[in-house]
């Protein structure tokens, strides 16, 4: 930790090699340890990056959002918030997140904005399924009544309002 | 009263309730393969069934009053068998069709009692109605027949069709799906349909009419299935629909139910580890935290395939022996997974205990010498569905019971996160148990939650450099492990304690699923 910490003071750049040197070696506690004393652009990136190569992916997305609460435009954050999303199949924000890449210049944004579509597009049809389902359960419904009439009345509504009418 | 019309229209009436116990029953595993089977699926089902049952009834009853209730009696019958026999070729079209067979298990969780009461409402509705309208007709012919009071006539019939019902409900449960499978057991139950609708009116034109749509219907249904080149067996057991699929790399997958991307064991050409992303690799810890043994005994509840014996074997230093048991509910699934997923047959260091719930086999495993340095209970229903009677203080308690002074419990949890309401409240409930606070460990790449405790001891704390085994492989697990913020102690006071008279698991999973789409 001492070694880090003189790391950190000295050469600052050497920090993202540290990190990634332990995260390597499996030393992930270390890594982070190494990634808090970053300076603050790099910080958000190193925490993501070391808590997404440990596989805690939403420990890794909630870093991903602080830090870009702080810098909206960091792309190498953006880049890593918008493939965590879409591992966590939360395709909406890693849409965004890509679109801002995009928007930016980045080339990999495209990549990163084809995948978080391909989410999006799995969860959109699921919600059109859903209306779907809620329309023919309805339907299922309305004719079970219209049945249900038929048999306690012998008639359908529209019959029987009919009679009714002509009976006024 | 009786007279040989009077015994036709009655065996019909009993032939119809079997039919309408075959296709209640055969519905929940017919949609299974898309839906599952829990709990939410077995309502829309049933469901569909009554709703139908009570609107046939009603028609049944109208059209009772019509000239000539056999002819439409026989009709209703023909079509529900015509129905029945397309149902297994209808099933995956209407599933499909309603919903996107890509969507994975996490994306569909909510939608799913929803979009299994549509496809219920689709496939049973019809037959199920139409079945119901026998009753009040048998009832009417029978009246018109003898003569008799049409309570007496009501009577008769109720209690032949409630007879029919019972041979329906045991036929299809332990005759139907394990010897013809879901398909066949639909086309009998077609079979007996039919059988009611030549027995209420005199043979006619309509039969051979009817014979014929009913058999050009089988042929359409049972015609043009393509065979999945990597499924190496599939079988229909008591519980699922078991598959046992090869991938391209070699590893094997034993999948039961809805597939969404889901398994329930694996099986890799090699034993040990199988890397980032399975939770099972987490069991092989425990050997690896101790002292050497000369032999490590371990019962893995909800055994599977047998995927954790595997990896805690192929971990095991040299010099120690691995005396290994296992209970699994579903037998289908051990035989299949002997024959193609590597579960050693039954011997003395390995014991299959098949066919039996894990909380009735503690009580005879209780009885025995044998006390066990690792416990693993991996127990699931229908894929996500920790059954409540395997997460109660009392089951906990009986289990602690076989655990050598020192020996280890783990419990995997379908869970993203360790402080969960789910894994809250079995942690807790786990804590009382043994008197001590309960590790969760987030399982890294993964949505699953490791609950570990100890009997006598605490168990390790992974801020300790205790936590991290010698071993190279293993040493990066615990490293991933011990991330802050991806484990934490959770104790008897931290949430519910789930006991056998209320424990509510279904309530717990929606709420765990509802903390992963509330977070920000």
């Amino acid at each position: 930790m001492i070694a880090t910490l003189l790391v950190a003071a000295l050469c600052p750049q050497d920090l993202g090699q540290a990190v990634t040197d332990q995260v390597a070696a499996g030393n992930f506690t270390r890594a982070l340890e190494t990634s808090s004393l970053a300076s603050a652009s790099e910080r958000a990136y190193l925490l993501t990056w070391t808590r997404h190569q440990a596989g805690d992916l939403t420990g890794a997305i909630e870093v991903a959002r602080e830090g870009l609460a702080e810098n909206p435009e960091d792309p190498l954050l953006l880049e890593q918030a918008s493939y965590l999303c879409t591992s966590l199949l939360l395709g909406a924000e890693a849409e965004g997140y890509a679109e801002t890449l995009v928007a930016m210049g980045h080339s990999f944004g495209a990549d990163r904005l084809t995948e978080a579509r391909s989410v999006l597009a799995v969860e959109s049809a699921v919600a059109e399924a859903l209306v779907r389902v809620r329309w023919l359960i309805a339907g299922v419904g309305a004719v079970a009544c219209v049945l249900i009439a038929y048999g306690v009345l012998g008639r359908s509504p529209r019959q029987a309002a009919r009679s009714s009418r002509a009976q006024r | 009263m009786g007279g040989p019309q009077t015994a036709r229209l009655l065996s019909a009436a009993c032939l119809a309730g079997a039919g309408t116990m075959a296709i209640e029953l055969s519905a929940v595993r017919l949609i299974a393969p898309w839906f599952g089977t829990s709990q939410a699926v077995w309502t829309s089902a049933i469901g569909a069934v009554l709703i139908a049952l009570s609107v046939g009834y009603l028609l049944g009853g109208r059209w009772a009053a019509k000239d000539q209730p056999g002819r439409t009696l026989s009709i209703a019958l023909w079509l529900a068998a015509a129905w029945s026999v397309g149902l297994p070729r209808l099933a995956p079209w209407v599933a499909e069709g309603l919903f996107p067979a890509t969507a994975s298990l996490e994306q569909v969780a909510s939608a799913l009692p929803l979009a299994s009461l549509a496809c219920s409402l689709v496939l049973f509705f019809p037959p199920a109605l139409l079945l119901a309208t026998a009753g009040p007709l048998v009832v009417e012919l029978i009246v018109r027949a003898t003569g008799c009071s049409a309570g007496a006539a009501g009577g008769r019939v109720l209690a032949c069709s409630t007879l029919g019902s019972l041979f329906g409900t045991f036929g299809t449960t332990y005759l139907g799906i394990p010897l013809l499978g879901m398909s066949g057991t639909l086309w009998a139950t077609a079979g007996c349909i039919s059988c009611a609708a030549m027995l209420c009116s005199r043979a006619g034109r309509q039969h051979v009419t009817a014979v014929i749509v009913v058999g050009a219907t089988l042929v359409a249904s049972s015609g043009g299935h393509s065979a999945d080149p990597e499924c190496l067996a599939v079988e229909e057991s008591l519980y699922q629909r078991v598959r046992v699929v090869q991938h391209s790399d070699g590893w094997r997958a034993l999948e039961v139910n809805e597939r969404r991307g889901s398994f329930q064991s694996v099986w890799a050409p090699e034993p040990g580890l199988l890397g980032p992303g399975y939770y099972y690799d987490i069991f092989a810890l425990p050997h690896a935290w101790q002292a050497r043994e000369a032999q490590w005994s371990l019962l893995v509840l909800g055994l599977g395939a047998g995927t954790t014996w595997r990896v805690v074997e192929g971990t095991l230093p040299v010099g120690t022996d691995l005396l290994a048991a296992g209970v699994e509910l579903d037998s289908t699934v051990v035989t299949l997974s002997h024959a193609h997923m590597g579960l050693p047959e039954g011997s003395e260091r390995h014991r299959v205990i098949g066919g039996l719930d894990a909380r009735a086999a503690v009580g005879p495993l209780s009885t025995e010498l044998q006390r066990w340095n690792q416990i693993v209970i991996d127990v699931y229903a229908n894929q996500v569905e920790i059954p409540p009677h395997l997460a109660t203080l009392e089951f906990f308690r009986a289990v602690r019971g076989l655990l050598v002074n020192g020996g280890w419990l783990q419990l995997n949890v379908g869970a993203s996160r360790w402080d969960d309401p789910l894994s809250l409240a079995i942690g807790a409930t786990l804590a009382a148990a043994f008197g001590q606070p309960t590790l969760a460990l987030e399982v890294p790449f993964s949505r699953n939650v490791i609950l570990v405790q100890r009997l006598g001891l605490a168990p390790l704390d992974p801020a300790e450099s205790a936590f991290l085994p010698e071993e190279d492989n293993m040493q990066l697990l615990a490293q991933r492990l011990r991330l802050p913020g991806t484990w934490g102690w959770v104790g008897s006071a931290d949430g519910r304690h789930l006991v056998d008279g209320d424990a509510p698991l279904e309530a717990l999973q929606r709420a765990s699923l509802r903390s992963l789409e509330d977070a920000p």
